[in-house]
């Protein structure tokens, strides 16, 4: 009886390994991870060199790593184990009392020199632009979750102020550069879904908001959600935050706003030298990565034409992805709106503003990302 | 034959981590194999001086070998700093576990020079006791003649196979799902700035809980691998923060590294014998070298001296101690033992005073901030299962429900339990390497 217990755990142990072995072995391997959004290591070349320099087997064991069977549900076998051991965390998430997600962003990552070094940049920068162009420089620091929703957060977190943050940016630009204070407007709003549950966007509606928020800044004359028309685009959105800890949670729903009178649009994508007429591309809504429904995601330079009578002639958005969901709601003040991505786009910017004698320049971004 | 398989396997092993310094530990193995025939051959034909200089010979060597790849740089910094010279420094790359298999094979020509053991005639079973793979990179320190007898002859049953495989499971999930967990905790407290003295203190228990979960883990690896192999290694480890005393600390802590020294150390040295003055001095060498043997740098000279200094004071108390409450003297040798992790942790030695201070009370930092109570709130359930952990209840309580319940049931939940921490330790070892890269999508 006692020697056929221990055959029996011998076997299983036995089996879980060589099982694993086996599968791992005969499995194709990957070469991009959708989840993880990055190239995975591939099968290390053995040479003499590699192999006694060490590197053979270090690229071994994270080519092990990396394409390990059934990766994803073992991750999110450790997330439910870290959340049974009470932990508040994991991967650079906090896990909310709803069972969403919010991104974490500690303190301690934020270094004030470097800070201060960025927001001088911005200073110059935006002087100078404030200079070339005949309307406005307009900055819009949008904060993530975890600064409005500052209640939902884990208690005592060591989570950066996001809105002193913008206050920051606030006080060292001159008083010539409108600062778009979106977080107020946001903090009115902050029962309404501005953030994504799995993602660490905000939503079309927070980006209304934000768009509110622009108006009334400039003087422009205010919308109300009534004008609009609210279509769900899709119901199974599993953002970044969700990738980080795979485990289960109520997907996302992503909605278009679009005004009640529809506005032709041409958009052209210039490095890609391609054009489209909608703003959304509904092709992304089939991949993981669904907030590329928006403006195809990341670009170097987008140009959008837009008809209609009684608007301003353009604007120029230096922009990360934050914008690409607010862009839209643009098209009914301005006919000429050019989109630049600071991050992929390599040529001057000030340059391009005096060659396309832009009006009005605004700066989006979110302030985690911005530093 | 077996012995050929293990000593080749354990190549392979230590050539996956150290392709190049492979060759010293085969050099290693023949030069120790000679010198012990020598020693032997001398001792048969009465030569004991002889005998005596091959021993020494293969002391300096093994003392050379590990003192050129592990303390040369410290010396040269020594040396420059006291002569205002320069020599530059040899910045080589420690080989993995040399001062663990440097002291095997000392232990065995110093054993055959005892005539405590015969000197083995086949250098692939000698190569295989140097090399055995599951204690060569992090203990127990076996000695050859502990293990001699099984290297002739050794039966692994199904017996063996199972209780082996049990105790690696445990010793891989005490490694990574305990050690490396509260590991997360001390790297972030370690790069503070300004700490808070609770700070400092959670960094500390949480360096001293990884240590020991990390060490032991390894320990329980070795132990059980050697099971499947029909190999019976010594513990290394018994309960080491239940003790009472810091005397009864080192009997309980690394235990193969504390009995090698008072064997082929404190006692060749004098031991207790000898007067009070003697002993003292024994220890403090002793304690120097077990320092020293830790790591190269001032901090593990301090981190052995503080040892010292509390040995001595319970030498001289002796059973006077007992006085003290139990409870009281648990306190007294837990607080000794972290407190030396503080030294233990860091080898710079201007950090280690900063450290202390800070644990102290003596640089005014602050008792506690807000981030402190985060911490508290992500680890205070790890904490628990670490210090409960570290007591032998478990173990009480294991022996209690088996045999309390049915030898089915008891059977069941056991192995459900041992494969759910397989998989949830696969899971941790997949996960430290899964970094989503999301920044292109920003």
């Amino acid at each position: 009886m006692r020697k056929q217990k221990q055959l029996i755990f011998i076997i299983l142990i036995s089996t879980i390994f060589v099982g694993i072995m086996i599968f791992d072995f005969l499995k194709t391997d990957q070469y991009f991870s959708e989840t993880e959004n990055k190239i995975l290591e591939q099968r290390p070349e053995i040479t003499l060199d590699t192999l006694f320099d060490g590197s053979f087997t270090r690229s071994y064991e994270t080519y092990i790593a990396e394409q390990f069977i059934k990766r994803e549900e073992w991750i999110t076998l450790k997330t439910i184990t870290e959340k049974l051991l009470q932990k508040k965390e994991s991967n650079g998430v906090y896990f909310i009392a709803d069972g969403s997600f919010i991104e974490k962003n500690k303190k301690d990552d934020f270094d004030e020199k470097k800070m201060e070094l960025k927001i001088n940049a911005l200073v110059k920068e935006t002087k100078e632009l404030s200079e070339i162009i005949s309307g406005k420089v307009s900055l819009m620091f949008v904060p993530g979750a975890a600064g409005i929703w500052k209640e939902k957060i884990p208690l005592f977190s060591d989570e950066v102020d996001q809105i002193e943050i913008i206050e920051k940016i606030e006080a060292y630009i001159s008083d010539s550069i409108h600062m778009i204070r979106v977080d107020k407007i946001l903090e009115q709003h902050k029962e309404e879904e501005i953030y994504y549950k799995t993602d660490h966007h905000w939503t079309t509606l927070g980006a209304f908001y934000g768009y509110q928020s622009y108006l009334e800044t400039q003087g422009l004359n205010k919308v109300s959600l009534e004008e609009y028309q609210i279509t769900l685009v899709s119901t199974d959105f599993l953002g970044t935050l969700h990738s980080k800890v795979n485990i289960p949670v109520t997907a996302d729903e992503i909605v278009k706003i679009e005004p009640n009178e529809k506005e032709n649009v041409s958009i052209e994508y210039v490095y890609e030298n391609r054009l489209s007429d909608s703003f959304y591309e509904e092709s992304h809504l089939a991949t993981k990565d669904q907030y590329s429904y928006f403006l195809d995601g990341n670009h170097p330079l987008i140009k959008i034409t837009t008809v209609g009578e009684g608007k301003k002639d353009s604007i120029l958005i230096i922009k990360n992805s934050y914008a690409n969901c607010l862009i839209p709601f643009l098209s009914k003040n301005y006919k000429n709106i050019h989109v630049i991505d600071p991050r992929y786009y390599r040529s001057n910017i000030s340059e391009y503003a005096k060659m396309e004698q832009i009006e009005d320049v605004l700066y989006l971004f979110d302030v985690i990302n911005y530093f | 034959m077996k012995n050929f398989i293990l000593f080749i396997g354990s190549l392979i092993f230590y050539a996956w981590g150290e392709p190049i310094y492979v060759t010293l530990m085969l050099f290693s193995t023949v030069s120790d194999f000679l010198h012990g025939k020598k020693i032997e051959h001398n001792l048969l034909l009465g030569k004991k001086r002889n005998a005596r200089i091959w021993l020494i010979s293969s002391i300096t060597i093994n003392i050379l070998v590990l003192g050129f790849f592990k303390y040369s740089d410290f010396l040269i910094t020594i040396i420059n700093n006291s002569t205002n010279s320069t020599i530059p420094l040899l910045n080589l790359a420690l080989p993995i576990g040399i001062s663990f298999y440097t002291f095997q094979t000392m232990s065995y020509t110093i054993d055959v020079y005892k005539k405590e053991v015969k000197a083995q005639n086949k250098i692939i079973d000698f190569g295989m006791f140097v090399t055995m793979f599951p204690q060569l990179i992090a203990g127990p320190i076996v000695k050859y003649k502990t293990i001699a007898p099984q290297i002739e002859e050794r039966n692994s049953n199904i017996d063996h196979i199972c209780d082996g495989m049990k105790r690696f499971l445990i010793g891989l999930s005490k490694k990574v799902l305990l050690a490396n967990q509260i590991g997360l905790l001390w790297e972030e407290i370690q790069v503070l700035s300004n700490p808070s003295v609770l700070s400092s203190w959670m960094g500390v228990i949480a360096f001293g809980l990884q240590l020991y979960f990390d060490f032991s883990g390894y320990s329980d690896m070795a132990i059980g691998l050697g099971h499947i192999f029909g190999f019976t290694i010594p513990e290394n480890f018994n309960y080491p923060y239940m003790a009472k005393s810091v005397t009864e600390f080192w009997r309980k802590w690394h235990i193969s590294l504390s009995s090698w020294f008072k064997e082929y150390l404190y006692i060749p040295l004098g031991g207790n014998k000898g007067g009070a003055i003697k002993q003292y001095r024994n220890i403090v060498i002793v304690w120097l070298i077990t320092g020293l043997w830790h790591g190269a740098s001032w901090n593990f000279i301090l981190w052995g001296m503080w040892f010292a200094i509390f040995l001595f004071i319970e030498k001289w108390l002796g059973e006077r101690i007992e006085i003290i409450p139990r409870f009281l003297r648990h306190l007294y040798t837990l607080f000794v033992v972290f407190t030396s992790w503080a030294i233990f942790s860091i080898t710079e030695l201007s950090q280690v005073i900063e450290v202390l201070k800070n644990m102290f009370l003596c640089n005014g930092a602050l008792l506690y901030n807000t981030e402190d109570f985060y911490r508290i709130s992500n680890y205070w359930f790890l904490f628990l299962l670490l210090i409960i952990g570290s007591t032998n209840y478990p173990k009480k309580l294991v022996v209690f429900f088996e045999k309390k319940i049915p030898s089915i049931v008891y059977c069941g939940i056991e192995y459900v339990i041992f494969i759910a921490m397989l998989l949830i330790t696969i899971a941790y070892i997949i996960g430290s390497s899964y970094n989503p890269f999301l920044y292109f999508i920003f």
